[in-house]
């Protein structure tokens, strides 16, 4: 036991002093990266519990905690309305996501086609249009979709759900998935007598529980927080999401902060939820794509 | 975890099926008819000096609003103006005789009404009356989507009287008016751009009164500035006078009162060169450069609330955001007011702010049915009641004395209503929306460069200012 400690003490004693000082200076670097990250989570849930006219100065803790602020900022923003459209409009796309870039995803993975590279690399090459660039051919199409079919897309959900469903990055992500996955199983496969509907059910599928995580979490997150388009596409309450609530808190002569920043904490809150639930799957797919903040 | 990707895979597999039961309903349920947009011909006419004033038969509307709905989409969807803007759409749904039903929708605040109207335009599903900036209306106005209101002003049967008419101030209904005379837009109430004076740290510098003029103006701007560099705490150093943003409404608040308007002597274009615009620029500029003046990052209430600022300029529709920032736990509770702006030799004007409304381009029933409310919006009595829930100002004076008891509450917002008179609009004109971004590049401009830059400066604003003309026409 003495032995034992010593021989410790002596490997502790002679640890070089350049590895301790990268330790500190990496240890400093993630603690000043933990600081910057936190402090705007910190600043919005104090700000929520201040009085307007602390919100407006440069105080960083509360003087007195105004717990009031979160049933306002409820009833103020319509939030009861505006949280169940914005459930409604995330389950509807993210439903839509997952199945459309999944079946293409396999297709360009795993079908060999005529020009599927080509299609793909088109396709692809979307991802470098601005969105803010879309937003008026999207709505000119939406529009023009509404006169021609049997259903309203202005002020209804496939307004709002509709453009996003086919999510180039999406493709992408899975069909890089899907192309690692070795030809033997879908041989394997085939032996026992699976088509590609089969193979992608239960085979594919399964092995992509990481980049499926990833692409609910990221469309979760993208459809959550809408505003521009939303605002666009509805000139009613009936379809408009959370963060229209959120942007009410804003008028001609200045904005509500205390109540806004209260409103902010219960729109981030389902987000967070989700990610503490899939962060393992979320994580492990980002070190497995090289994909990069 | 492979059940819940089970789940949701079998999900996604059901959706289509679940789009069309959903379709289905929503069509159902949100089905409306495609607004009709007859040509402005259509408008219904009648001279008012044309209208019979007997009175044997009772005078029957050229058009008749019974029965119609009316989309209004309005900017005031939160708190106390929310409650009584809902309120008064209630109560003209219960009262009206014409059976007019008002739905009223919030549409966030003006820039994204803007874009709603504008995404409507396209769509063709218009609203009936929206509410807006009198710059952007006059774009609605070029292109036909909102019509002028001159001929249901002057209707003989739902027109204002000229008694009415001459109740309301000048310069809120003139903040419509095109330069042809049609009447685009029309006011529901007001706020003004004024400044906010720490009259009880002023006192104490040793002014008894709000500055009457630009030598008065700098003398306790700097007297403010010079007071926060000589005291012991080094973090208000550089603080103290007029918190100065040099955005449109602001130079223009300073034109105005110097008895300018921005525009040139036939009325039809902008001049930047005339001498109000040119005292306005340099006195800025003198108190930028002597340290009476500072920008802050965003709105200065918390500095005026600390004795960082002895001015700052603001919206009258800002003065509960003061108010809070008074009740703030480190605040100074100092009294404070509002005054106008002092012009360069005495003169002095405040910008008004016009909560204004139009009628869209629907068919003459709607649009009727629209100008009864709107007519009902401005009677004296619902004013009164807008103004005590909203905090802005009436657009008619016989308004004014059904608001005794809240003006004796608010004393402040009572001695505001003294400016309106002598208050002024921005040009509504259409090219309005893209010379006050130029306004304000040129005026920031002028704050960072020399005093010899600013005839040259506005020489090129001026240039600007016709090119947005041309852009617009």
């Amino acid at each position: 036991m003495d032995s034992s400690n010593s021989s410790t003490r002596i490997r502790t004693r002679h640890k070089p002093s350049w590895i301790v000082a990268r330790n500190v200076f990496t240890y400093l670097f993630l603690f000043v990266g933990v600081i910057i990250t936190i402090f705007p989570f910190f600043w919005m849930i104090s700000t929520s519990l201040m009085s307007l006219g602390e919100a407006q100065g440069t105080r960083i803790i509360p003087s007195a905690i105004h717990l009031e602020n979160y049933v306002n900022a409820w009833k103020e923003a319509n939030f009861s309305l505006y949280m169940w459209n914005s459930v409604r409009i995330t389950i509807l796309t993210l439903a839509g996501e997952l199945t459309f870039s999944i079946l293409a995803a396999y297709a360009f993975a795993r079908i060999k086609f005529p020009g599927r590279d080509f299609i793909f690399a088109a396709m692809l090459s979307t991802i470098m249009i601005p969105a803010m660039v879309l937003i008026i051919p999207n709505f000119l199409t939406v529009t023009w979709l509404g006169r021609i079919g049997p259903i309203k897309w202005i002020n209804n959900w496939p307004a709002l759900t509709v453009p996003f469903m086919g999510s180039v990055f999406s493709i992408f992500l899975l069909r890089q998935f899907f192309a690692q996955i070795p030809d033997e199983l879908f041989d394997a496969a085939q032996i026992d007598g699976a088509g590609h509907f089969r193979f992608l059910w239960s085979v594919v599928l399964p092995l992509s529980k990481a980049p499926v995580m990833v692409i609910i979490i990221l469309s979760f997150i993208g459809t959550w927080n809408a505003l521009a388009w939303p605002m666009l596409v509805t000139n009613s309450p009936d379809w408009r999401p959370i963060a229209v609530g959120l942007s009410g808190f804003i008028d001609e002569a200045g904005q509500m902060l205390n109540l806004m920043m209260a409103g902010a904490v219960i729109t981030v809150i389902p987000i967070l939820v989700l990610y503490f639930f899939t962060q393992k799957q979320f994580t492990d797919s980002i070190a497995r794509s090289g994909l990069k903040g | 975890m492979s059940k819940m990707l089970k789940a949701t895979f079998m999900f996604a597999i059901v959706f289509s099926l679940i789009l069309t039961a959903c379709g289905s309903q929503a069509a159902t349920a949100t089905e409306e008819p495609a607004a009709p947009q007859p040509a402005p011909t259509e408008k219904p006419a009648a001279a008012p000096t044309e209208a019979p004033m007997a009175t044997e038969a009772p005078m029957m509307p050229d058009v008749d609003p019974t029965g119609q709905t009316v989309n209004f989409w309005h900017v005031w969807g939160q708190g106390l103006p929310n409650e009584t803007m809902l309120a008064i759409v209630d109560d003209f749904n219960a009262s009206n005789e014409w059976g007019i039903t008002v739905n009223a929708v919030d549409q966030g605040n003006y820039s994204d009404l803007e874009d709603a109207l504008n995404a409507a335009i396209q769509s063709g599903d218009l609203p009936d009356l929206v509410t807006g900036y009198t710059n952007a209306m006059a774009n609605w106005y070029a292109v036909d989507s909102v019509v002028d209101l001159g001929p249901y002003i002057n209707d003989s049967y739902f027109g204002l009287s000229d008694e009415e008419l001459s109740a309301f101030y000048e310069g809120s209904i003139n903040g419509g008016v095109a330069p042809d005379g049609s009447v685009f837009a029309f006011p529901i109430s007001q706020s003004e751009n004024v400044l906010f004076y720490n009259s009880g740290w002023a006192k104490e510098l040793g002014f008894d009164n709000p500055p009457a003029n630009y030598t008065e103006f700098k003398e306790q701007a700097c007297a403010a500035a010079a007071a926060n560099n000589a005291d012991d705490n080094p973090d208000n150093d550089g603080t103290g006078g007029l918190v100065l943003y040099a955005g449109a409404s602001n130079v223009a608040s300073f034109v105005f009162a110097n008895g300018g308007n921005m525009q040139n002597a036939a009325g039809d274009g902008y001049d930047f060169t005339d001498q109000t615009v040119v005292d306005a620029a340099n006195f800025m500029k003198e108190m930028w450069d002597e340290g009476c003046a500072y920008p802050t990052e965003s709105y200065p209430n918390p500095e005026f609330a600390t004795r960082k600022a002895l001015f700052t300029m603001s919206s009258t529709a800002g003065l509960p955001y003061q108010v809070a920032a008074f009740d703030a736990e480190d605040a100074i509770k100092d009294d404070w007011t509002i005054a106008p702006f002092p012009g360069k030799d005495g003169g002095q004007s405040v910008d008004l702010f016009g909560q204004y409304v139009a009628i869209a381009n629907t068919n003459p029933e709607r649009m009727m049915a629209t100008w009864v409310f709107i007519k009902y919006l401005t009677s004296p009595e619902v004013q009164a009641k807008w103004i005590e829930g909203s905090a802005y100002y009436p657009v008619r004076s016989d308004a004014v004395p059904l608001l005794d008891s809240y003006a004796s509450n608010n004393p402040i917002w009572s001695y505001g209503l003294t400016f309106l008179d002598s208050g002024k609009a921005e040009p509504a004109w259409a090219s309005w929306t893209t010379v006050r971004r130029d306004v304000g590049d040129t005026f920031n401009a002028i704050l960072q460069g020399t005093p010899e830059d600013i005839p040259g400066l506005l020489d090129d604003l001026n240039a600007q200012a016709q090119q947005a003309i041309e852009e617009t026409q």
